[in-house]
């Protein structure tokens, strides 16, 4: 895997529906969706949120990426149900599903498990739309209006900048360790090569350090960006509809203690059985893959 | 002969220590939230057995101070879930508590002036984060992370340990590796630096990084002895 290839997530370019929502009513959505996805135990819903952002990123013409970030899961989700299927995280006693070995699976944690993957599931999703959708300039000129601190979000956003330029530096320097015949990849070679990147960076922070002084940055008064977002009518529409919608499916939730609906649905043993297999099978694949691809190079 | 361009010359407080302009503060920041995120993806991407996602935190809260790099912290994953999603926003508590105890470690209880002391602070900021990040594990991922760690965790709970004790007894180990090999590579990283921005700051010379992965594998392995026997004894 190349170090300098492009960081999984970032914004692609489009003129959607989508991308042309205001920024402040997508977080709108990604906020009410983390709020929701914590305070409901009820699997339809986690995963009917799922299904709605998903259902966005056609419209959004960025169902392949999201696909692609979206693969970030599949480890944890392996394990995720692996790991509840064998030590459920709800009081015993536990219904005994079969032995595999020492193994013995029960199917009581695995309501639970799925509802800690629609958890993630629906939050990563909606997350992933907005960021996919949304040009990260946009973003901040918009958290500014929400009177974040400034100088937080010049941070935030000269980060963002700096993190392409670190990768392709690191890429460089391990490249030039190669082709003296030192290590070029591992502990070995990636180590040493923070050193010089960091140090190179700090050098040119001390002149971007001048140059904010000599614009007075820090100073009081209003700030101007080149990027201007506008709120149309439509956006304050979506962004209301979102609050409203979600701070009722939240308020619902908490009233009915968590809206878990664990009893009407009912796990089939040789379910949660295949289910473990096919689980523990994906994640032991992925580990061994990880140590044939490590011991190859 | 020319020179670089440097900001503006720290002040020298009474305490003694550097008072950095806030507009490299500022600049500072993003450069060591950047190493945070590119050093995570990095080992990711590497399929390194460690996280390597604190170095730049270390560096803030040792330079800057605790408070600063507990900043980092929170930047680094507020940073990381604009760019590959929220899974990593619950663990900011991680990172402002390892910033805070690498921090006040060397600022004020001088745990960075000898190589012993400087180990025995990054094996008390991996233990710490263990117990802070164990918890959350549990709660909002169901004691699984997706990588080579669970392989662990599930072993533990085969023998009949609990699923925070599983979750615990696994991360303490990639923890151990990782805050001991990030906290030496930021002394090397601190090493370097320009003396201005260094000058206040009490803390040993770097060593060699092949010796301390040896001293890692020998604290790794032992501690793996350790949580073994007591989940066997169980």
């Amino acid at each position: 895997m190349s170090m300098q290839m492009a960081l999984p997530i970032a914004m692609i370019p489009g003129n959607s529906v989508i991308h042309r929502i205001n920024p402040l009513a997508k977080i709108v959505w990604v906020v009410g969706y983390i709020a929701l996805a914590f305070s409901t135990q009820n699997v339809f819903l986690l995963y009917g949120m799922a299904l709605f952002a998903f259902l966005l990123a056609p419209i959004a013409g960025v169902t392949k990426p999201l696909l692609k970030g979206a693969l970030i899961l599949v480890p944890v989700a392996s394990s995720l149900l692996a790991i509840q299927i064998i030590a459920p995280a709800v009081e015993k006693p536990w219904t005994h599903v079969a032995d595999i070995g020492v193994l013995q699976l029960y199917g009581d944690g695995l309501y639970y498990g799925f509802v800690l993957l629609g958890r993630v599931v629906s939050c990563l999703l909606m997350a992933l739309i907005m960021v996919m959708t949304t040009h990260p300039s946009d973003l901040f000129t918009s958290l500014s209006k929400l009177k974040i601190p400034y100088a937080f979000n010049f941070m935030l956003a000269m980060t963002l900048q700096l993190i392409p330029v670190f990768q392709r530096e690191v890429g460089i320097i391990m490249s030039a360790q190669k082709s003296r015949g030192m290590k070029g990849r591992g502990f070995a070679a990636v180590l040493p090569s923070f050193v010089p990147v960091f140090v190179g960076a700090i050098e040119r922070v001390q002149q971007l350090s001048i140059s904010l002084e000599s614009r007075g940055f820090g100073s009081n008064g209003f700030k101007t960006s080149y990027r201007q977002v506008k709120v149309r009518p439509s956006d304050w529409v979506i962004g209301i509809i979102g609050a409203l919608l979600l701070a009722t499916l939240v308020t619902v939730s908490i009233m009915r203690g968590l809206w878990s609906v664990s009893s009407l649905v009912v796990f089939p043993h040789i379910f949660v059985f295949w289910l473990f297999i096919v689980a523990a099978g994906t994640f032991a694949a992925i580990i061994l893959a990880t140590l044939i691809y490590a011991f190859k190079k | 002969m020319t020179s670089a361009p440097v900001a503006s010359t720290p002040r020298k407080t009474k305490a003694g220590r550097t008072n950095l302009p806030m507009t490299l503060i500022v600049t500072l920041i993003p450069v060591c939230v950047a190493l945070n995120i590119v050093g995570g993806y990095i080992a990711h991407a590497l399929r390194l057995p460690v996280y390597l996602d604190m170095i730049g935190t270390a560096i803030s809260a040792i330079v800057l101070g605790p408070w600063w790099g507990a900043l980092v912290g929170v930047l680094t994953n507020t940073g990381s879930s604009l760019i590959n999603g929220p899974t990593s926003l619950p663990f900011v508590l991680v990172n402002v508590v390892g910033a805070l105890l690498w921090g006040y470690g060397v600022r004020s209880w001088k745990l960075g002036r000898t190589i012993p002391r400087f180990f025995l602070l990054n094996v008390i900021v991996a233990v710490v984060c263990t117990i802070v990040a164990a918890p959350i594990i549990v709660i909002v991922f169901g004691g699984a992370t997706g990588n080579g760690a669970d392989a662990l965790t599930g072993t533990f709970l085969a023998v009949g340990q609990n699923l925070v004790g599983s979750v615990f007894s696994s991360n303490i180990l990639t923890s151990l590796a990782d805050k001991i090999i990030g906290g030496f590579v930021a002394l090397a990283i601190i090493e370097a630096l320009p003396k201005s921005l260094t000058a206040g700051v009490d803390i040993v010379k770097a060593t060699p990084l092949k010796g301390i992965l040896l001293a890692v594998a020998g604290v790794v392995v032992g501690v793996l002895v350790i949580v073994v026997f007591l989940a066997i004894n169980h």
